[in-house]
């Protein structure tokens, strides 16, 4: 009996991932909050039976998942850790990556902060808690609150290597689960200061501070011109086939990148 | 070539390199990237190339070891050393309990750990054969040690210790190397001591201060550093009864450690300082040759310590004035070294009437000026540090009776017994870059011969000897 439960279980989980249309997708928020479930909206209805289940708890998320055979495509903001790789190497698995959009991670202050810009050693300060008050670069005196996501997002490992010289988060950070909570907490608190997606930047009650006078936009993320450039990824297990593929191919195609441009990213081609 | 070859070849090119070295995978970044910008790949293709050299790399035994994130650098080395020794001695009072010969076959094993950290955080971790502070060698098939009969050896922790360093000061806290500069005169060179240490780079810390930073750093022929420690050698019970039975033995040393660099190939080093103990009760030092004022055996306590002291503690009036140092040049193009070190106890009258009961005793002419003073004086030729190095060293010593702390001082040399003064010699050559062979030969004999007595001769018997002789002959492996 136990053994038939077993095999039971064994396989609903393969049908699970295994279903004739059925794509199940986890990981990044940034790409799973927005960009997916509307390239899944489109895909939908050029394939009706198509079904989707869409989870965007961060980027570790959607590798772990994809380690677990949970999933047919981890969504992720970062490339996959050597560990990452590694486990799903002893697992008999191969985490390949697909770029499907590119993205500049934007800072972002409360409209009314009156600084007009930062660079970037500002910016690794600022958020390494070198420096902890608007007034060290030319702002109105008062103490600086640094917004930054959870630990398990692509985007706050990511900045660490992009913009953080891969020091550590100043100890007075707020981590936030997604890119709109962090908007949100900006938007509401005038010391604020965070980092976003380019797809979240487009919000009431914050702005963009240009970095070295550089502000993100498509053709300075594309040729990474803009410091906080970076690629976003489809993960799966080796090269994509049946239902996967489709996907990810319709996510590379013409209407899927010009998708990719209306919420906000940099299309790939 | 046309552009789809080249793509191919710089492809191939970067995957056969990332089979070839564990850590391309983590380096090829900058190169994709440029490969990128080049337009020679596409950003599908660097992403490609990028996960076929990580999966590469984590195929390989290095890419199977998985580190700490928080490790920004790791490095792994150790030394095992091989020795045999042939001790001699003679005893100013003859005494059927001690040993006068002896022959033993060593072993030392030193495995270590250190790491750095991301914010200028590091530190280390040693472990070693043998719990003995000033010794790391377990004498094979000792029984002694429960090791005889091809029974296996204890591992210790030597050294386990972090802190945190920018360019000009550094803070560790826990058991860890010296941090003076010193020879064997003072400090063996086998003591972890265990505390807190700081260190500032004085040139660095007022050149940063003033604005001067690059300027004067780069050019500055002159280093001065100020080191500073705290260790607790023993401790204490707060609620035990006495002064001394109720304080912890703790040694603070201070040091000032200046060097000038006169020519490209002439250095000078001198490095005053001064160290001084808290006066509390020591019992159970556990080193080759260790003095202290209380021991209990057989659930009798002995106390070693002159009738009607003021204390119980065997690290009482020390109060050490040091200053060692060297000039270092170049000989017919080999390196050398004078090296000098000389230590003066300013309580050197004090300890050796009351630490070792040598005043009243009758038969002793009692303290002189001699006891309070240790000096040491010597040259190296060569160093090892390839194949086919040499290096030949000899020095001069004496060890007033009262000069130095008895539980620091080198237990090679007479077995760490003060009173001593003598030679140390040796020669030393490396049959590879990682294998030394060597050879040392001390001879000493007694400073005064009329200490008879008190702690001298009898209790613990820390001035014992008439002379003594030890050969060590070692192999050292080093990893």
């Amino acid at each position: 009996m136990r053994n038939f439960i077993a095999l039971a279980a064994a396989l609903a989980a393969s049908a699970t991932i295994a279903g004739a249309q059925q794509l199940v997708i986890k990981g990044s928020d940034t790409l799973g909050a927005k960009l997916v479930p509307q390239l899944a909206e489109a895909y939908k209805a050029e394939n009706p039976g198509a079904t989707f289940s869409i989870a965007a708890e961060g980027s570790s998320t959607g590798f772990a998942a994809l380690l677990d055979q949970t999933a047919n495509i981890g969504m992720a903001s970062r490339r996959a850790k050597p560990t990452e790789i590694s486990t799903a190497l002893a697992k008999g698995l191969e985490l390949r990556p697909t770029i499907v959009a590119w993205d500049g991670i934007a800072i972002i202050l409360n409209a009314a902060n009156p600084v007009k810009g930062l660079t970037k050693k500002q910016v690794e300060q600022i958020f390494s808690g070198d420096i902890t008050d608007w007034s060290a670069v030319g702002g109105a005196p008062g103490k600086i609150s640094v917004y930054t996501r959870n630990t398990a997002s692509g985007t706050y490992a990511d900045f660490k290597e992009l913009a953080m010289n891969k020091r550590d988060y100043a100890g007075s950070a707020q981590k936030m689960a997604g890119n709109e909570q962090i908007v949100s907490e900006v938007a509401k608190n005038p010391s604020g200061i965070g980092y976003v997606g380019l797809a979240y930047i487009k919000a009431p009650g914050v702005k963009v501070a240009p970095v070295d006078g550089k502000t993100p936009n498509q053709a300075d993320v594309r040729d990474r011109s803009y410091p906080y450039s970076r690629p976003t990824f489809y993960y799966t297990n080796g090269v994509p086939a049946g239902a996967t593929k489709n996907f990810v191919d319709f996510t590379l195609s013409a209407k899927g990148q010009k998708i990719v441009e209306q919420v906000g990213f940099v299309p790939v081609k | 070539m046309t552009q789809k070859t080249f793509t191919t070849w710089a492809l191939a090119a970067l995957c056969s390199l990332g089979c070839g070295a564990a850590a391309f995978a983590q380096d090829s970044s900058a190169l994709i990237d440029a490969l990128v910008a080049k337009k020679v790949l596409t950003a599908q293709e660097a992403e490609n190339v990028r996960a076929d050299l990580v999966k590469e790399n984590a195929q390989t035994n290095a890419g199977k070891l998985q580190l700490s994130n928080s490790i920004t650098s790791l490095k792994l080395y150790g030394d095992i050393r091989l020795r045999y020794q042939y001790d001699d001695k003679q005893l100013q009072v003859e005494d059927p309990a001690i040993v006068n010969q002896r022959s033993r076959e060593r072993i030392r094993l030193r495995l270590n750990g250190d790491f750095t950290l991301s914010g200028g955080f590091f530190g280390g971790v040693q472990l070693q054969t043998t719990q003995a502070s000033d010794s790391g060698n377990q004498t094979l098939g000792d029984p002694a040690t429960g090791a005889s009969g091809f029974s296996n050896y204890n591992v210790y922790i030597s050294r386990a210790y972090f802190g945190w360093a920018n360019d000009w000061l550094t803070l560790v806290g826990g058991k860890q190397a010296n941090p003076f500069y010193t020879t064997d005169l003072v400090w063996d060179s086998d003591i972890n001591p265990d505390g807190a240490v700081e260190k500032i780079d004085l040139v660095k810390a007022f050149s940063s201060l003033g604005g001067r930073e690059s300027e004067l750093q780069s050019s500055s022929p002159f280093g001065l550093s100020l080191v500073a420690g705290q260790f607790v050698a023993c401790d204490n019970n707060e609620y035990a009864a006495g002064s001394d039975a109720k304080t912890d033995v703790w040694l603070f040393n201070t040091q000032l450690i200046g060097t000038a660099q006169v020519t490209p190939n002439v250095k000078v080093t001198v490095a005053p300082g001064y160290m001084t103990y808290t006066a509390g009760n020591t019992a159970d030092f556990n080193n080759e040759t260790a003095f202290v004022t209380t021991k209990t055996s057989n659930g009798v306590t002995t106390t070693y310590l002159k009738s009607g002291a003021s204390g119980y503690s065997s690290q009482r009036d020390l109060s050490v004035v040091t200053l060692p140092g060297d000039v270092s040049f170049k000989v017919c193009g080999i390196k050398t070294k004078f090296l000098w070190d000389f230590a003066y106890n300013t309580q050197g009258s004090k300890r050796v009437n009351d630490v070792y009961g040598l005043t009243g005793l009758g038969t002793v002419s009692g303290h002189k000026s001699q006891d309070d003073i240790a000096w040491l004086a010597g040259v190296q030729l060569g160093e090892n540090k390839k194949a086919g190095d040499w290096s030949v060293l000899a020095n001069f010593r004496q060890t007033g009776l009262g000069a130095v702390d008895p539980n620091l001082n080198d237990s090679d040399f007479a077995f760490g017994q003060l009173n001593m003064q003598g030679v140390k010699t040796g020669v030393a050559y490396n049959l590879t870059d990682f294998c030394i062979a060597s050879l040392t030969y001390f001879n000493a004999w007694n400073l005064r011969s009329d200490l008879v007595g008190g702690q001298a001769t009898g209790g613990e018997k820390i001035a014992s000897l008439n002379s003594t002789q030890t050969v060590q002959v070692d192999l050292s492996l080093k990893f």
